[in-house]
């Protein structure tokens, strides 16, 4: 049985992709060389090599994947489709490309469903076929054990490589195996009570800009429909504070709220004299929120401000609307294919039709045959085992050739930064070079709080 | 004045307590009487009213017209927003041209369709298969569109003179748009109103669900008068999507499930009072708006706001009047039914277990081919999740299919179940646990029902699935019940006289084979129940509350005894859910993920415990048919449209899949002539009612009485229970 998620699943994946991340660098996205010197170190090795089956997954000709996303639920079909087209799309240029690990990729996709089940059997399938997940995106996957204890071809409980796009779940997110693309912002050591996170304040200091020393103060709109994304927004709301802007209101809103609904924020804006706003839920809640303030003729906002939510065609439809709207992601824009290769194939593979998930899950792509090619670089292409591909993502340099930050750990908080503003029906780059991401190790912060004490204190 | 203290007053009292105590104590601050506040909540509750309101009426007048509530009210609105979308914006038709279209041509095209195909032959049957005929039509519309217009594509429909500027009130502005959809709620109410009571159509519309046969004779053409009710109330339906669909976004699950909080307002309403269901609308509209404006609640109780409908609806059905024991609708529908003897009982369970075993044990070679091998592990668990769900099922034969009392409460109290089992035992697999838990659910069932047993069978479905609103909202949300920060798995394998009943990932079969034995050997015990003095009280209930009582069953004491058994059988199911899935979120049971449960059972057979064991082979034959075929594109759109095909076949086949196939498979054996003469019995009586369909229309108007058409009619009129056989004179006096 389908889990119906009515209504709460737009808001989960607001909060989602709110802190949507890529890997730690420097100061400057210059791309990571490494990634193309192991690729062409693999490739001779390939020359005169007998491949043989060394792995569940790895045959002699193929290396076989899972990638597991949200896509056949009743309420949302092709939900997190994206992945999955992404990840297809990946192994026909990557098999039209040299292949990987002197070997076809053949990936297999696993509906999630938006069912913790589904996802659980979904893991137990890649266990039992297949050599890693890759690209994943599943909301709800609370139980990860078997990602830990996942038998080899040898018997022995390895654990199972997991290179995901989107890692929604805390559990997934701090598995031991895990890889998460995405930021995480949990230290992991522990997953309840007062704890030091990680957030990112990149946006709020380019913000803080746009006032010229004058005060910044805001509602901040959490996306209300399950208590995990509203504990989730209370680290972005502390980073706000922390980034110096006054939080006037936190205020949560309903995946399902009628634009009626947000009268009341905006009323609580007009009361509050506020002159800045952030939507941490998702492109809808924004777009009713921009239509309300203009229906109730308050123009006192000089930033709205909103998540890579935003960063949707869906978004683009509210036209003159949500005009000036300022969106911000940690990954090279889509209309800046032509600066960046790994980017343009990514978006030439889709037909033109980028989206961010299926960009994340490209990306995990990436990070996944980086680790193939650094073992067959260093030890031979028979020497691909889901032990190695731990081993090897745990301290892998990867940038996905520059399209994102530079990061050297499994589970890393990006520094780097990319602000768009919706303008004349299209994003417009507005911070540095096209084809560049701003990276500065001050735009990542801690933050102590409980989440759940802090969620609370939220209307 | 003397104040008289019956029940109705005390109950308002108390309810007014709890009320006051509730918004005292969670009482945000914010100064009631300052014209901001006050502007803020009267403009924000009423615009939200007037969406809440155009819904609800439109509901009502379906169900005054037609006698059915419809659960796919809004999901017709939501389609036919899309449609307009589609002309308004798509093909640039202009805005009045497209609605025109829209709810002139293409909604009514739609009631006709709904009711010649569907809704004519759920008339006369069971209210289960009332309401899940239209469950399944919610479901079915909301997959079409969703598949007609993906959800990755944005879309807007702008609001009504969205460039100009509203009228100011107080600090706040009312939109055109908003001011609108107030006034065209209104007049709507005003005009339907007018319609049913004041024009010949509409007293002809609730004629015909009165008796339709008696309509006819007085001249109204039933036919025509229902697809007239069924195109009226897809009209209101859209003409509700298409004010809304600018406030909600055009998002099928916004627009579709607002017919909760419509189910709460038309409650109001008594289902009957057009204006009623307006106010009813405002009442919650403003009770939202209140909330938001003046409450802040705590970390406990942080999902409360949410509740607020189903709250209200509790709160009206509190005080609809007692419902009357109906007398004279009394109709022999079917020949006592044959009792499975325990004998076939126990056989039944062992082939249960049989079957189970032996796909477990990879010995059923059609199951045993290289998808299923590989991913035979997978598949134990998902059995397992089935059986979970047939658990479920198993525990709705009593309530639905005996009782005849409709509980949609019955997973969130499974939920209950698990969340409580994760508290006791659940943690270190203690059996105890499980019996705690039981002891804890039987109890909870019947308090469920406590204010809606003296209510008829619709009000008391609307209460348990508020009830199911509630704990999905509410009661697992608090964190005593569920901590939102917990994570990771919840449950250890079950430990019986020392041995583990393994759930782990690597050896699934041991928990599943629990399972079967368990689900057989309550099966058998339900087919045992079927046999005695109980079960016959609660049958009797169900087909005639009013001679049950004349006999001298208390309807109280055994309607508090199912609720009670149903309780008890749903939190042992919960226990059994949480063990499958090893963790739990707060989400975990929302309630409309409950409906699919009870709409399946219904195309089973709500009566036969078998159908339950059915139902979850049901729920296994959608993600085999992927498995076996590659997962198929066309398999997704047959899963949208799946529950539609349900809703079709509960209408042609009311008494559900498994009666019909039973039947018809033992009239095969040469001992089983009860089985022959059920078969004869029921195609004579349909053979009785397609008469009544074709011919009694203008009889005695525009087409002459003759003998024959007397005969008839004295059959159609129950003036005799015996079934002529006599083969209908066609007189072709259709006009």
């Amino acid at each position: 049985m389908k889990r119906i998620r009515a209504g709460v699943l737009i808001a989960a994946l607001s909060v989602s992709v709110l802190a949507v991340g890529c890997g730690r660098s420097g100061s400057d996205s210059s791309s990571d060389t490494t990634v193309k010197s192991s690729s062409s170190a693999a490739s001779a090795k390939c020359k005169d090599a007998k491949l043989e089956a060394t792995e569940i997954g790895v045959s002699a000709d193929t290396i076989s994947v899972e990638v597991m996303a949200d896509t056949g639920s009743p309420l949302a079909p092709g939900l997190f489709q994206g992945n999955v087209d992404a990840m297809m799309a990946f192994a026909k240029y990557v098999n039209a490309n040299g292949g990987i690990g002197c070997r076809q990729l053949k990936v297999e996709s696993w509906d999630s469903k938006l069912d913790a089940a589904e996802s659980k059997n979904g893991i137990i399938n890649a266990c039992k076929n297949d050599l890693a997940m890759v690209g994943g995106n599943s909301l709800f996957n609370p139980d990860v054990t078997v990602l830990g204890n996942c038998a080899d071809k040898a018997g022995q409980p390895a654990g199972l490589p997991d290179f995901a796009a989107l890692a929604n779940d805390i559990n997934e997110q701090c598995a031991a195996n895990s890889w998460v693309l995405q930021a995480v912002a949990e230290p992991c050591t522990t997953l309840t009570g007062s704890r030091t996170l990680k957030a990112f304040v990149g946006q709020y200091e380019f913000y803080k800009t746009l006032f010229n020393g004058t005060p910044m103060k805001g509602l901040y709109l959490v996306p209300g429909d399950l208590p995990t994304t509203v504990q989730s927004s209370t680290i972005q709301i502390e980073a706000q504070r922390k980034a110096g802007i006054t939080v006037t209101d936190a205020m949560k809103v309903s995946g399902r709220a009628e634009q009626s609904t947000f009268t009341t924020y905006v009323q609580a804006m007009k009361a509050s004299g506020d002159n800045f706003f952030y939507n941490g839920s998702n492109d809808v809640a924004m777009t009713k929120m921009r239509k309300e303030a203009a229906a109730q003729g308050f123009n006192d906002i000089k930033v709205w401000s909103c998540s890579l939510a935003c960063y949707t065609e869906n978004f683009k439809t509210g036209g003159a609307a949500v005009d000036g709207t300022y969106v911000w992601t940690q990954f090279i824009p889509f209309e800046e294919a032509d600066t960046n290769a790994a980017l343009k194939a990514y978006v030439d593979a889709l037909g033109g039709k980028p989206d961010s998930f299926g960009a994340q899950a490209w990306q995990a792509g990436m990070a996944f045959k980086k680790a193939v090619d650094d073992i067959v670089a260093a030890k031979g292409p028979n020497a691909i085992t889901r032990t190695a591909i731990i081993e090897t993502m745990k301290t892998m340099s990867f940038d996905a050739d520059g399209w994102i930050g530079k990061r050297s750990a499994a589970k890393v908080f990006s520094d780097c930064i990319a602000i768009m503003q919706f303008k004349d029906g299209k994003f417009q780059r507005v911070t540095g070079k096209p084809g560049t991401l701003d990276c500065n190790p001050n735009y990542v912060v801690t933050v102590t709080l409980d989440p759940q004490v802090e969620a609370a204190k939220i209307k | 004045m003397r104040i008289k203290f019956n029940a109705k007053f005390i109950s308002a009292i108390v309810v007014g307590v709890i009320l006051a105590f509730v918004i005292n104590k969670n009482w945000g601050g914010a100064t009631f009487l300052s014209t901001k506040n006050l502007s803020t909540f009267l403009v924000v509750g009423i615009a939200l009213g007037g969406i809440y309101a155009i819904t609800a009426g439109g509901l009502v007048v379906t169900y005054a017209t037609t006698g059915i509530f419809n659960f796919a009210h809004a999901a017709i609105g939501c389609f036919l927003a899309f449609v307009y979308w589609q002309l308004s914006v798509k093909y640039h038709i202009p805005t009045l041209l497209a609605m025109a279209i829209t709810l002139l041509v293409i909604a009514p095209a739609i009631g006709f369709l709904l009711d010649k195909v569907l809704m004519r032959r759920l008339r006369d049957a069971s209210l289960v298969v009332q309401l899940m005929a239209t469950v399944g039509l919610m479901l079915t519309f909301m997959g079409i569109t969703l598949t007609v217009w993906s959800p990755k594509t944005g879309r807007t429909l702008e609001h009504f003179y969205e460039q100009s500027k509203g009228v100011q009130l107080g600090s706040v502005v009312a939109t055109w748009h908003r001011i609108i959809t107030v006034i065209i709620a209104l007049l709507v109410a005003v005009a339907l109103r007018w319609l049913l009571y004041r024009t010949r159509l509409g007293i002809s519309m609730r004629a015909v669900v009165d008796s339709r046969s008696l309509a006819g004779l007085t001249g109204a053409k039933p036919s025509i008068i229902s697809g007239s009710s069924w195109a009226l109330g897809c009209m209101t339906a859209g003409l509700a999507g298409i004010l809304i669909a600018p406030e909600t976004g055009l998002v099928v699950e916004n627009l579709a499930l607002i017919i909760i909080v419509a189910a709460a307002a038309a409650a109001i309403a008594q289902l009957k009072s057009i204006p009623m269901a307006f106010v009813g609308g405002l009442i919650i509209g403003l009770a939202t708006s209140f909330s938001s404006t003046f409450l802040q609640f705590g970390t406990d109780w942080s999902y409360a706001r949410e509740a607020i409908p189903c709250v209200i609806l509790f709160i009206a059905l509190l005080f609809l009047p007692q419902a009357r024991l109906e007398t004279g609708k009394v109709r022999l529908t079917k020949r006592t039914e044959r009792l499975t003897k325990p004998w076939e009982a126990g056989l039944g369970g062992l082939t249960m277990v049989l079957i189970v075993g032996a796909w477990a044990n990879g010995w059923i070679p059609w199951f045993s081919g290289t998808n299923w091998g590989e991913r035979s592990t997978v598949w134990l668990g998902r059995g397992a999740g089935f059986l979970v769900f047939g658990l479920i099922m198993l525990s709705l034969i009593p309530l639905i299919g005996w009782a005849g009392q409709v509980s949609f409460a019955n997973y969130a109290i499974a939920g209950i179940g698990a969340v409580l089992f994760s508290h006791f035992g659940g943690q270190d697999g203690n059996p105890i646990g499980i019996v705690f838990v039981v002891l804890v659910c039987a109890p909870l069932g019947l308090a469920i029902a406590l204010p809606a047993l003296r209510l008829k069978g619709l009000y008391l479905a609307l209460a348990t699935m508020a009830f199911a609103e509630f704990t999905d909202k509410v009661l697992v949300r608090h964190p005593s019940m569920l901590d939102p920060s917990s994570s990771g798995v919840l449950y250890k394998p079950l430990r019986i006289l020392g041995i583990t009943i393994s759930t782990d990932a690597a050896d699934r079969k041991a928990f599943l084979m629990f399972l079967i034995v368990t689900f057989a050997l309550l099966f058998f015990m339900l087919e045992l129940l079927r046999r005695s003095r109980w079960a016959r009280r609660w049958i009797a209930i169900s087909d005639s509350p009013a001679a049950a009582a004349t006999i001298g069953i208390n309807l109280t004491t055994s309607k508090m005894a199912v609720f009670m058994l149903s309780g008890a059988m749903a939190g042992f199911a919960g226990c059994m859910l949480g063990l499958q899935t090893g963790a739990l979120r707060v989400d975990s049971f929302p309630m409309f993920a409950g409906l699919p449960i009870v709409l399946l059972l219904a195309v089973q057979g709500v009566r036969y415990p078998v159908a339950a064991f059915m139902g979850a082979l049901g729920l296994a034959s959608f993600p085999a048919i992927s498995e076996v075929f590659g997962n198929p594109s066309w398999l997704t759109q047959l899963a949208l449209i799946g529950p539609g095909i349900g809703a079709i076949a509960m209408a042609y086949r009311p008494e559900g899949a498994v009666f019909y196939s039973g039947r018809d498979l033992a009239g095969l054996l040469p001992w089983r002539n009860d089985a022959r003469e059920e078969k004869a019995l029921l195609i004579a009586k349909e053979r009785a009612e397609n008469i009544e369909k074709d011919e009694i229309n203008g009889m005695g108007l525009s087409r002459p009485f003759t003998e024959d058409k007397v005969a008839q009619l004295d059959r159609v009129l129950s003036i005799t229970d015996a079934v002529d056989e006599t083969k209908m004179v066609n007189t072709g006096g259709h006009s």
